[in-house]
C-alpha cells in the first residue's frame, strides 16, 4: 500500500481506532512493554523441522496447535490431545477419545480447555478432567480461549462468539453476525492477549481484536476494510487462526494465500512466511522466534535466525 | 550492518562476566569462600594477591588451617519444552574459572558492580544494613541463560544468600539460601535441586599450602545421615593435624514461602568416583542421578578395606518440585556445618535447622551499652549506660535475659579475644527488679557504682588506674545473658568491638599558673616507649598544657623549628613527631619551648633534650 494518501474512510477508521487505543476501554491487564530489542528489522522465518518425523506418534486431522502458557506445544486432533516438546518429541498424549474436538487453549493457571463438539472440557496439565459443561446450542464450534475466568467460544455456523462462566452459563455475546465492527462471519479460532481477544472472522477476511471487558470495543483491525480479501501483504483470503507472542506481534494463518502473516501490536504488517500447503493453524513461541504451523496431519516448525544470547 | 551496529551486537559476547571469588566468611568458626558464579570454596587455587597466602576454601575451625572442601556448587535439573536439562554450578574438574572447563553453567552479569555484596546486622560494621539477616550476609546473583558447549540453559536466575553468626551455639554453621527463579519462557516440570560438594579435609601445616600437588585427596571418609539429610566427611587419620568433621545438610525447600516437607520428596545421596562426571556427561544421566532416590553406602574404613579407596564425590539432591512456572521461584536452603566430633556436628546441624525454622530470628546476646571513656593522668574513667538490661531477646519468648557486664581493655583493639584483658565483671543478683529470668547464676556482684552528677549522671562509672600516660588503650564493655540450659543454649555475650573506644591517658588541661608544662621522655634518647614504629612514629609528649594554646619550639640558635596548635578540652597532652616545620628530622640538641595560653595570655617555658 502506498501510505502517502489514504482514502477518507480509512482515515476515519484509523482515527476511531486511535481514539479507542488512546483512551482505552477498561483494560483488564496492563499492556506489556515493548520487546527488549524494540522493533528489530525482521528476518524471514525458515523451515527447520517437520513433525512427526519418526514413528513414535502420528497426527491425524489436526484441528488446532498452540504454544501453552507453560511453553509446551499442544496439538488437538479430532480425537486426541498431544503434548509435545519444542523439538517435536512426544511428551505424552494427554487426552484421548474426543468425538470431534475443534480447538484448544491454556489459561494462565495452566488449565487446558478443549471444545469437543458441543462440550467444553477443562483439564489440568496432567490431562485429568477437572470439569466440563455442555451447550447444546453450539452447532459448529471452531475456536476456544480463556483468561482464567471467562471462556470464549466461537461458533462458525451460527456466526457467534460467546462468553461463558465456569458453570457453562452464557455471560454475553462478544460478536455476532454482521458486516461491521464487532461483527463476524464464519468465525474460526480465538486468542487472548492481555486485555483483548483476537477473533478470526474467516468470511470477512479479517481479524479483529476486541476488548475482554465490557462494554466491548474494537482495539485492532487486521486485513482489508472490505470483505473481499486480497493476496497483497496485510490482506487475507480465508484466515483461519491467530496467535500472539509476548511482545504483542500477531501471527495470522492466511489459508487462502498459503502463508503466515506477521503484524506488530499496532497492526502494521511486518513480514510473511510462504507455505507450500494450506495451513489449518498457527502457534508462536513466547519470544516470537519460532512458529508452528499445523496442516492436516503434520506440523512445520519455522525459526528466525538466532541472536546472541546473554545473561540479563 | 555498519561497524557501530556490529560492535553493539558483539559487545555482550566480547565483554567477560565479572566473576568475584574474593569474599569469604570471617564471622564465626567456618571460613567459607563464596562466589558470584555458583561455586563455593576455592579449589585450593586462589591466593591472596597481596600476601601470597592461600585464600581459605572452607577452613574449620577458623585459624587451624584445616580445610574441608575442595569446592561445591548448586545443581538444578528439570524438564522443559526443550527437554531434560541439568544446570551445574561446578562438576568434576580441576579449574575454578567459568569458561575454563565444563560444569560452570552459572554466570553473573557483565555489570562490574554485580559482585558479591556484604551486609551485616551489626551497627558497628561498615557493612551494616537494616535489611541484613545475620552478622555477615553475602549476596550474589547469577544466571543460567547462556548457551555454552554441551549445555542447554534452563533459564534460571539464582539469588544466593549466606548467613553467619558469631554466637557460640551457631558459630560452626554457614547457612546458604538459593532463591531459584524461572526467568525462561517455559514452565519447568519435575524440578530437582542438589548440592555437589567435594568434601575433603587436610591441614596446610601438614601438607603445605598447595594441596593440589599432594595426595591429600586420598584420605577421606564419607557418610550420610538420613534423618538430617546430612552428608559429611572427616580425615581417615593419616593427616593427624586435620581437625574436625564437616558436612552439608539440606534444611528445607520453600515454594512461595510455603514449606515443602522433605519427607514428601525423593531425597538422594549419590557419590561417584572423581572424574566420572567430568566432560560431556549427558544431562539425562545427571538428571537420572539426581532423581534416583539412592542412598549410596558410607565410605568408612570397612568399605575401603573391602572395596579399595573410591575417591568419592557426593551429591545430595531432592525433588520433584512438580512445576516451576515462568516467573515463579523456590528457595532451597543448605547448612554448611562443622563439629569437632560427630555428636557436635549433629548438634550444630540441629541449631542450623532451628535457625531455619525460626526464620533466622535467633537467640542473641543483649546489645553492648553506650560507652564513654574519659582520660585522666594515669587513669581512664569509663561511663556506660544500663540500656542492655531492658533489651528483649529477639527470639521467643522475648525475655529480658540480661545478666551482667564485662569490662575489657586492650592495647591493640584487635578482634582476637586473646588481645583483651578482662578487668571487671558485674552480674545481677536474684533480687534484681527485672525478673524475666533467674539471676542466680554467676557471682551475684550487683551492678557498679552509679555516677551522681555531671553529663553522665545515672550511668555506671568505672575507673581504671592501671594505665600509663601517653599510651593508647582500647576499652570495651560487653553484655551477656543468662542463656537457656534447657535447650543447651549457653550464655551469650555481645561483641568486644561493638562499643570499643580508643583513649590515651594523660594530664588534663590546665591554666593554673603554678603548674609547669613538661615533656616526656626527656631527654629523648634514640627511641622511646611511645614510638609507634613507623618513620614518623617517634614522638615526645607535652603535658599539663592549657586547653587552648600554641607551642613554639626553638633550637639553641634561637631559630623557631616547630609551631604546634593545641585545641583540646579533654586532654592537656600533645605530641610532636620530631619533624620540624621545614619537614626535617629534629637534630640532636637542646630545645626550648614556649607555651602561650590563649585563655589567660600567659606564657610558660621549658626545655628538652633530643639525643640520636
Amino acid at each position: 500500500m502506498n501510505g502517502n494518501k489514504l482514502p477518507s474512510h480509512i482515515k476515519r477508521i484509523s482515527f476511531a481506532l486511535c481514539v479507542i487505543l488512546t483512551f482505552g476501554c477498561g483494560r483488564k491487564y496492563p499492556i506489556p512493554p515493548e520487546s527488549q530489542y524494540g522493533m528489530p528489522p525482521e528476518e524471514s522465518y525458515v523451515l527447520v523441522d517437520e513433525w512427526p518425523d519418526d514413528n513414535s506418534y502420528e497426527l491425524h486431522d489436526i484441528m488446532d496447535v498452540i504454544v501453552g502458557k507453560d511453553g509446551f506445544i499442544y496439538v488437538v486432533t479430532a480425537n486426541n490431545l498431544y503434548k509435545l516438546f519444542e523439538n517435536g518429541q512426544l511428551d505424552r498424549i494427554l487426552v484421548t477419545g474426543f468425538s470431534s474436538a475443534a480447538a484448544v487453549d491454556q489459561d494462565i493457571l495452566r488449565h487446558i480447555y478443549v471444545v469437543d463438539d458441543e462440550i467444553v472440557k477443562m483439564f489440568d496439565r496432567t490431562g485429568s478432567l477437572l470439569y466440563s459443561f455442555e451447550d447444546t446450542t453450539l452447532v459448529t464450534p471452531s475456536g476456544i480461549a480463556s483468561d482464567g475466568e471467562t471462556i470464549f467460544i466461537s461458533d462458525m455456523y451460527r456466526n457467534l462468539v460467546l462468553s461463558y462462566d465456569s458453570s457453562g452459563t452464557i455471560v454475553d455475546t462478544v460478536a455476532s453476525y454482521g458486516a461491521g465492527i464487532l461483527n463476524v462471519a464464519a468465525p474460526h479460532d480465538l486468542c487472548i492477549w492481555y486485555d483483548r481477544i483476537f477473533v478470526v472472522s474467516t468470511a470477512h477476511n479479517w481479524v479483529e481484536a476486541i476488548t475482554i471487558d465490557t462494554p466491548r470495543a474494537n482495539l485492532l483491525h487486521l486485513g482489508g476494510t472490505t470483505h473481499d480479501g486480497d493476496t497483497l501483504p496485510g490482506y487475507f483470503i480465508n484466515p483461519v487462526d491467530v496467535a500472539v507472542d509476548d511482545s504483542g506481534y500477531v501471527y495470522v494463518a492466511d489459508a487462502g494465500n498459503s502463508r503466515i502473516q506477521k503484524f506488530d501490536r499496532y497492526g502494521n504488517f511486518v513480514i510473511e512466511v510462504e507455505l507450500t500447503d494450506t495451513p489449518i493453524s498457527v502457534a508462536c513461541s513466547h519470544d516470537g522466534k519460532t512458529l508452528y504451523v499445523g496442516f492436516n496431519n503434520r506440523i512445520e516448525k519455522y525459526r528466525r535466525p538466532e541472536r546472541p544470547s546473554q545473561p540479563q | 550492518m555498519n561497524r557501530l551496529t556490529l560492535m553493539l551486537v558483539l559487545l555482550p559476547i566480547i565483554l567477560p562476566a565479572k566473576t568475584d571469588y574474593t569474599k569469604y566468611t570471617t564471622v564465626g568458626n567456618v571460613v567459607l569462600t563464596v562466589t558470584n558464579f555458583g561455586m563455593l570454596g576455592t579449589g585450593f587455587r586462589i591466593w591472596d594477591p597481596e600476601t601470597g597466602d592461600p585464600q581459605p576454601s572452607c577452613e574449620y575451625p577458623a585459624g587451624t588451617r584445616t580445610e574441608h572442601l575442595y569446592r561445591a556448587g548448586l545443581w538444578v535439573g528439570a524438564i522443559s519444552p526443550i527437554g531434560i536439562s541439568v544446570t551445574t554450578g561446578v562438576s568434576d574438574a580441576t579449574t575454578i574459572t567459568p569458561g575454563s572447563s565444563e560444569g560452570f553453567e552459572f554466570y553473573p552479569t557483565r555489570d562490574p558492580d554485580d559482585v558479591v555484596i556484604e551486609k551485616s546486622i551489626l551497627m558497628t560494621s561498615p557493612y551494616y544494613a537494616p535489611d541484613a539477616i545475620s552478622e555477615q550476609d553475602f549476596y550474589a546473583t547469577y544466571y543460567d541463560t547462556t548457551s555454552i558447549v554441551h549445555h542447554t540453559p534452563l533459564g534460571l536466575k539464582v539469588h544466593q544468600i549466606s548467613h553467619v553468626w558469631s554466637y557460640s551455639y551457631i558459630d560452626d554453621v554457614v547457612i546458604l539460601r538459593f532463591i531459584i527463579q524461572n526467568i525462561s519462557q517455559y514452565d519447568l516440570e519435575s524440578l530437582y535441586v542438589g548440592m555437589y560438594a567435594e568434601l575433603v579435609s587436610g591441614n596446610r601445616d601438614f601438607w603445605g599450602d598447595d594441596f593440589n600437588t599432594t595426595p591429600f585427596f586420598q584420605h577421606k571418609r564419607l557418610y550420610y545421615n538420613d534423618t538430617l539429610y546430612l552428608m559429611y566427611e572427616h580425615n581417615d587419620g593419616y593427616d593427624f593435624m586435620a581437625k574436625g568433621i564437616f558436612g552439608i545438610s539440606l534444611l528445607g525447600i520453600q515454594i512461595d514461602t510455603v514449606e515443602v516437607p522433605l519427607d514428601s520428596l525423593t531425597v538422594s545421596f549419590n557419590w561417584w568416583t572423581w572424574r566420572d562426571m567430568q566432560g560431556s556427561v549427558s544431562d539425562s544421566l545427571r538428571y537420572t542421578i539426581m532423581t534416583n532416590g539412592h542412598r549410596d553406602p558410607d565410605v568408612d574404613d570397612r568399605y575401603v578395606i573391602e572395596n579399595g579407596y573410591p575417591d568419592p564425590i557426593p551429591l545430595l539432591s531432592a525433588g520433584p518440585i512438580h512445576y516451576l512456572n515462568r516467573g515463579d521461584s523456590i528457595c532451597v536452603t543448605f547448612a554448611f556445618a562443622g563439629g569437632m566430633t560427630e555428636a557436635e556436628l549433629l548438634q550444630n546441624v540441629g541449631w542450623a535447622k532451628r535457625a531455619y525454622e525460626s526464620h533466622y530470628i535467633l537467640p542473641a546476646p543483649p546489645p553492648s551499652p553506650r560507652l564513654v571513656a574519659i582520660p585522666g593522668s594515669r587513669q581512664v574513667t569509663l561511663y556506660f549506660d544500663n540500656s542492655p538490661e531492658f533489651a528483649h531477646d529477639p527470639a521467643p519468648p522475648h525475655l529480658r535475659d540480661f545478666e551482667g557486664y564485662r569490662i575489657y581493655r586492650s592495647e591493640t583493639g584487635l578482634a582476637d579475644p586473646s588481645e583483651w584483658t578482662l578487668l571487671h565483671q558485674f552480674d545481677k543478683t536474684p533480687a534484681d527488679t527485672i525478673q524475666d529470668v533467674d539471676h542466680s547464676m554467676g557471682f551475684n556482684t550487683g551492678m557498679p557504682e552509679i555516677e551522681q552528677e555531671g553529663p553522665y549522671k545515672g550511668w555506671y562509672k568505672i575507673t581504671d588506674t592501671g594505665v600509663k600516660n601517653g599510651f593508647k588503650y582500647y576499652y570495651s564493655v560487653t553484655s551477656y545473658d543468662v542463656g537457656n540450659p534447657e535447650i543447651g543454649l549457653p550464655s551469650l555475650e555481645s561483641s568486644l568491638r561493638q562499643n570499643m573506644v580508643e583513649v590515651i591517658p594523660g594530664t588534663p588541661p590546665t591554666s593554673a599558673p603554678d603548674i609547669e608544662v613538661g615533656v616526656y621522655p626527656n631527654p629523648y634518647k634514640v627511641q622511646s616507649m611511645w614510638d609507634t614504629g613507623i618513620p614518623t612514629g617517634r614522638v615526645i609528649r607535652f603535658y599539663n598544657l592549657p586547653a587552648h594554646a600554641t607551642i613554639y619550639i626553638y633550637n639553641l640558635a634561637g631559630e623557631l623549628v616547630k609551631t604546634i596548635e593545641h585545641e583540646d578540652e579533654s586532654t592537656g597532652e600533645c605530641v610532636w613527631n620530631l619533624i620540624t616545620d621545614g619537614m626535617q628530622e629534629a637534630a640532636t640538641g637542646l630545645y626550648i619551648f614556649c607555651v602561650k595560653d590563649h585563655d589567660t595570655g600567659k606564657i610558660k617555658t621549658g626545655k628538652f633534650l633530643i639525643i640520636k
